[in-house]
């Protein structure tokens, strides 16, 4: 990547720890987030994604390192003055206002009178609103209540917008639609989003770029596609997707790959993915997603394996399999007139395509 | 059934004693009796037409507007600092405002007689007013804290994210979320101010006197009818009040735990 002029981030977060009664939340994160970019801090609850988010809002203090937008060092300013909008995990509307009133709160409490009641309306019927301005937020149903929150975090035109999981007491189909209408907007306004979530799927389908948090630490930060494919860490490699992670031993390197032996060298793997990291003779772990594990496989490197139950999805069919590299999980299009669903017990042999492996440190 | 018919019967007893002063304060005869002798509202005549039980009343409701207001004020201050900010030994302190409702009533007279003297409010509006707040702040106390605990803190945040400074963000935000819990503080302190006999009884004087604690002094001396007269109107009073606070937010609001 060239050097970019740290103009071009609107947020850099550099060396940020925070710590909470002697054990760390937030852990050494650096991250720099570009204009108009959608990322996603994504990791399970207690990962320290929403603590993250919260410092970067102004309502925790690192207990070391800075945060900074726009180039300016954000450490002393108060939430109030860090131009920012947040939509919050409970939504957090103001019960004793009305749909309006919420919306126009932000202009009012900076003093932008100047054609108010215009970018209230707009901004209503950006989030397909209008008609419920003099509704109390009681009266409506929890897809507008969120429209209402995203109106009102937007109506100051923030140049950054920051969502601490607004999407998880919904249920599924309004979220999958309400997914959508948040990248639309995103992408219509130009605006930068950052998204905590623990929904994989989620973070996968609406971000440019993915920062996976574990234990207060970023493990990896890239783009949806690396993430899934490229996991760097056997952390990334299970949170995001189903995978199978075969364990071995380094037993050849070359300039473009690696060979992997698996169970006394019984079993070779090729990766040509990930192996930088690697010398000959140490321990790895290999990554397998079970949409590329293919059945009665031609692969140079069969594994012999008996199927031990299998989960129809409809479009799919997931087995799970008994190798000799150990449990593995093969998702394969569904073909009645292949004989699937194949029965348990049946004898099959698996392969996958080499550049499918990736290759991750233990 | 029998429980049914004790139930009933506790409920028709209980209010009792209030439908004989009220029905008592009606009666044409010259001394407290009943059943009554004739019907009339001179005793009413007798106790709005009278300057002395005018004053009093003005006071009782001075200080109990006064004693609410400070009261509830204080409240919330310490509520906040509880709840908010979690500050050090919070539930001690908040068993410690509670304190005045389980302490007797004639032991904080007299200690209140020797603490208002030692400054020279003995017998002043001022130091009742000190008194009824210290009666007052347990009533006033919990349901502006039960608000506060209710109330949600990302609100603030919110507020903040959207660029109010603190100010506003008290004023518009903070406030307005616990506003059934003041209303209910207010309400309830001014209706145990305004009723209060016992201590004040220690505390009033020559130049300060609370209507429920004339009517005390009243009763002792004679047996007027206007004091029932008086004791009526207190009722419907404070029946009002009670009306209000239940349609304005609802009674449960106090009596439900925080």
């Amino acid at each position: 990547m060239p050097i970019q002029d740290s103009a071009d981030y609107i947020l850099q977060i550099e060396n940020v720890t925070k710590t909470f009664a002697g054990s760390k939340a937030v852990d050494n994160v650096d991250l720099n987030v570009r204009r108009g970019e959608f990322v996603t801090l994504l990791g399970p609850s207690g990962c320290g994604k929403s603590t993250l988010l919260r410092m970067i809002a102004g309502f925790e203090v690192p207990t070391s390192g800075r945060i900074s937008m726009r180039g300016q060092d954000m450490s002393n300013r108060p939430a109030y003055e860090r131009e920012i909008g947040m939509v919050f995990q409970n939504l957090a509307l103001f019960p004793h206002m009305n749909v309006y009133d919420n919306v126009a709160f932000g202009l009012r409490a900076r003093n932008r009178l100047d054609e108010l009641d215009r970018k209230v309306r707009d901004m209503l019927s950006l989030v397909g609103l209008e008609g419920f301005e003099t509704r109390r937020t009681g009266q409506i149903s929890g897809g507008q209540r969120q429209r209402v929150a995203l109106a009102r975090s937007l109506v100051t035109s923030p140049d950054l917008l920051l969502l601490d999981e607004p999407l998880s007491a919904l249920d599924l189909k309004l979220r999958r639609q309400l997914q959508i209408e948040l990248k639309r907007i995103q992408q219509e306004i130009g605006i930068t989003f950052i998204f905590v979530t623990h929904d994989q799927e989620e973070a996968l389908s609406m971000s440019d770029r993915v920062a996976v948090m574990n234990k207060g630490s970023v493990e990896q930060f890239g783009t949806a596609i690396e993430t899934y494919h490229f996991p760097k860490t056997e952390f990334v490699a299970r949170f995001v997707g189903e995978t199978n992670l075969l364990r071995g031993v380094v037993s050849e390197r070359s300039s473009d790959g690696a060979v992997i032996c698996l169970d006394d060298c019984d079993t070779q793997v090729s990766v040509l993915t990930g192996t930088e990291v690697a010398a000959k003779g140490d321990r790895v772990a290999v990554s397998i997603r079970p949409e590329y594990v293919v059945l009665g496989s031609p692969d140079k490197h069969p594994v012999s394996a008996q199927i031990t139950s299998h989960s129809f999805s409809g479009a799919t069919v997931t087995y799970a399999l008994n190798s000799v590299a150990g449990p593995l999980l093969a998702q394969v299009p569904f073909l009645p007139d292949k004989g699937h669903p194949l029965p348990k017990g049946q004898a099959v042999s698996v392969g996958w395509p080499a550049d499918s492996v990736t290759l991750i440190p233990e | 059934m029998t429980t049914r018919i004790i139930a009933i019967s506790v409920l028709l007893f209980l209010p009792l004693p209030i439908v004989i002063v009220v029905l008592s304060s009606f009666t044409s005869a010259g001394y407290l009796s009943f059943p009554i002798k004739g019907l009339s509202l001179r005793w009413y005549g007798e106790f709005l037409g009278s300057a002395d039980w005018l004053r009093v009343l003005g006071t009782s409701a001075l200080l109990a507007f006064i004693g609410a207001t400070v009261s509830t004020a204080a409240s919330f201050a310490a509520a906040w600092a509880v709840v908010r900010h979690r500050i050090r030994f919070g539930a001690t302190y908040e068993t410690i405002l509670l304190t005045p409702l389980i302490f007797p009533h004639a032991a904080i007279g007299v200690i209140m007689i020797v603490t208002l003297s030692s400054v020279g409010w003995l017998g002043t509006f001022t130091g009742l007013v000190l008194v009824h707040c210290i009666l007052t702040i347990p009533y006033a106390y919990r349901p502006v804290a039960a608000a506060l605990r209710k109330a949600d803190p990302a609100l603030e945040e919110a507020a903040a994210s959207l660029g109010a400074r603190p100010w506003r963000t008290f004023w518009q935000v903070s406030l307005p979320a616990v506003r059934p819990g003041l209303v209910t503080s207010l309400l309830f302190s001014f209706i145990i101010s305004f009723d209060e006999v016992t201590v004040t009884m220690f505390l009033v004087g020559p130049f300060v006197m609370t209507l429920p604690v004339q009517v005390f002094s009243e009763v002792l001396e004679s047996a007027s009818p206007v004091i029932a007269a008086v004791s009526a109107t207190l009722v419907l009073f404070t029946t009002v009040m009670v009306f209000l606070l239940d349609r304005v937010i609802g009674i449960q609001f106090f009596v439900e735990r925080d």
